[in-house]
């Protein structure tokens, strides 16, 4: 019985090695050579390059979506449900308005309008944002035009930028204040945080399922349909950017905004996790971001990190910029300098005047060169002087 | 004869006065020349002794020969009547003093950009929390070009260049309170109620 086994298992492995053999003779040289090349790091970084109308396109290596067409049946389904759910809501306004009323018209032409875009990520470009802080008045009109283009859910209280009042004197993370009703004072400064596109972006590492990557563009998405609100990803984010959607999403067909990417401001699925995508569905396609545009002050900046001639690059070299926490070490590309001038704020003492601190004018002809500060050494000597007498 | 003449024009004189479109050569003739020194002008309910254009005077920015005309040789347009490509000529003549914030200006740092789509339209839509938001609306969303921000004098009066800061929106809300549990909580503790009575009946029945 013993000797018979045996001869099966070695009939069983010559045969084998035999297929092999032939499938290696089979099997083309090249593309064997192929096969077991190393992936490198720039592969991982190039990811799959596709020329569409002449322009060259990237999709992430680490994207499950590797070809143009998995993405455009994605966009397909994804605009199917958009509109089925868009069109849901919009009989809804119509049975309690009217078939009629202009409402029902705007809510079913919006349902009509719906686009979900698949745009891929431009080659050599790399997103990036940066925000003035001394412009900045924390007047929170990024966070709200943020929810208006990219379709967030009004009900669950989500909001993908949040404005920080911290204190100017230490820009301490903890000592927060978000619900400040009056703004801009002194000795405050105001920090709109939304997702930092990190460069290695430790949201993505932790996700089980492969639902969250980094595009070649920089930009961090998440797929709503992979997406199995695990959370892990809100844990691991150091920034609190991320958001989980606790019930169903509500599309609202009145307030929509059709201009829809499949990985970006699409309706997300119940339970699915969802965040700043640098408004993908307008900057892939040669636009600028909600947030940018609103801005009654100009803080923000967005553009190419790679441009030399760009906003962002300007910023870095002409001022300087910091990131938020650089000791996560996730690289953020979300920029924050202080620039060249301040909005005055409410509490200035003459807010129509570029010296609204109230400075001392400066001396006149005569007076101590400007390199005394005005009042500052002669008291100074004052309380030597009376040091001295006793 | 006369009298008629006479009444006409001041009729003339008083029509062009309250027209919208009063014509600055009016006043304004190569007469009438402004000094080096100028600093207010009522009329025009101008001040520069105050204002973060304090130290200049009229003549620094305005022809003194001729002041409906700028140093750099453009026609002074009233702010409501010009349009935004007139109003973009000015920039050059802020970039005189101010190099460096027009050349953020030039590269998108300094102001907002915005952007256009071919056959589409912008709409701009108070919504969320009584917030603005631009509403592009284009029939494809594609092939979208972006547009240098607004003229400098679109947001700093020249002759008070300070912004003020706008108004603040209200503070973010809170995640809404979880679904009503009521029937969880009961059922929870009448089975562990449940649990305890029937234990202390086995250890009693032992």
């Amino acid at each position: 019985m013993v000797e018979k086994g045996g001869k099966v298992r070695r009939n069983l492995l010559k045969g084998i090695a035999a297929t092999g053999i032939t499938g290696m003779m089979v099997l083309d040289r090249d593309k064997v050579k192929d096969m077991l090349k190393p992936v490198t790091k720039e592969d991982l970084e190039d990811g799959y390059v596709y020329t569409i109308n002449g322009e060259e396109y990237v999709i992430s290596a680490e994207s499950p979506y590797k070809t143009p067409e998995e993405l455009k049946e994605l966009a397909k389904k994804k605009e199917q449900d958009a509109k089925r759910r868009c069109m849901e809501s919009a009989k809804e306004i119509c049975k309690r308005l009217g078939e009629n009323s202009p409402e029902c018209r705007l809510a079913k032409k919006h349902c009509k309008e719906i686009k979900v875009k698949w745009t891929l990520a431009k080659k050599g470009v790399r997103w990036a944002m940066a925000l003035d802080l001394n412009r900045c008045i924390g007047c929170r009109r990024c966070a709200y035009a943020c929810v208006q283009e990219n379709n967030i859910d009004r009900t669950q209280g989500i909001e993908w930028i949040k404005v920080l009042n911290l204190s100017r004197e230490e820009l301490e993370l903890i000592a927060t204040d978000l619900k400040y009703t009056d703004a801009p004072y002194k000795e405050r400064v105001y920090i709109p945080l939304a997702c930092n596109q990190c460069e290695y972006p430790p949201c993505t590492m932790v996700c089980p399922v492969r639902a969250t990557w980094k595009e070649a563009d920089g930009i961090v998405v998440v797929d709503s349909y992979r997406c199995i609100g695990c959370r892990y990803c809100i844990t691991a984010c150091p920034y609190g950017a991320r958001h989980l959607n606790w019930k169903p999403v509500i599309v609202d067909a009145l307030t929509l905004n059709p201009n829809m990417h499949v990985l970006g401001n699409v309706p997300r699925e119940v339970h699915t996790v969802e965040k700043c995508i640098f408004c993908m569905q307008r900057s892939r396609d040669g636009g600028t971001t909600a947030c940018v545009e609103i801005c009654p002050v100009g803080a923000r900046a967005f553009g190419n990190l790679h441009d030399p001639e760009g906003p962002i690059m300007r910023i870095i070299e002409e001022y300087g910029a910091f990131v938020l926490k650089p000791y996560a070490g996730t690289k953020p590309r979300f920029f924050y300098y202080f620039g060249p001038a301040r909005t005055p704020p409410k509490d200035a003492k003459n807010p129509k005047s570029s010296n609204w601190l109230g400075n001392p004018p400066r001396p006149e002809e005569g007076a101590p060169g400007p390199n005394v500060l005005p009042g500052g050494e002669e008291s100074f000597n004052e309380e030597k002087k009376s040091g001295e007498g006793m | 004869m006369r009298s008629v003449l006479l009444a006409t024009l001041l009729l003339a004189a008083v029509t062009l006065a309250y027209t919208p479109a009063y014509p600055c050569t009016y006043c304004h003739t190569p007469f009438l020349k402004l000094n080096g020194n100028v600093k207010k002008a009522e009329i025009h309910k101008i001040d520069l002794t105050v204002g973060a254009h304090a130290g200049l005077y009229c003549s620094n920015c305005h022809d003194p020969k001729n002041p409906m005309r700028l140093i750099t040789g453009d026609v002074v347009i009233p702010p409501n009547l010009a349009s935004e490509k007139d109003l973009m000529k000015y920039n050059k003549l802020c970039a005189q003093c101010h190099p460096r914030v027009y050349a953020d200006y030039m590269v998108g740092a300094h102001g907002n950009s915005t952007f256009v789509c071919e056959g589409g339209t912008t709409y701009f839509v108070i919504g969320y929390k009584n917030s603005p938001w631009w509403y592009h609306e284009c029939p494809e969303y594609r092939n979208m070009h972006t547009v240098p921000g607004k003229p400098c004098v679109f947001c700093h009066n020249p002759h008070d260049p300070v912004k003020p800061p706008a108004s603040i929106m209200p503070p973010p809300s809170d995640r809404p309170a979880p679904y009503k549990q009521d029937a969880i909580t009961y059922t929870t503790s009448f089975l562990m109620l449940l649990a305890a009575a029937l234990s202390i009946f086995a250890y009693v029945k032992k």
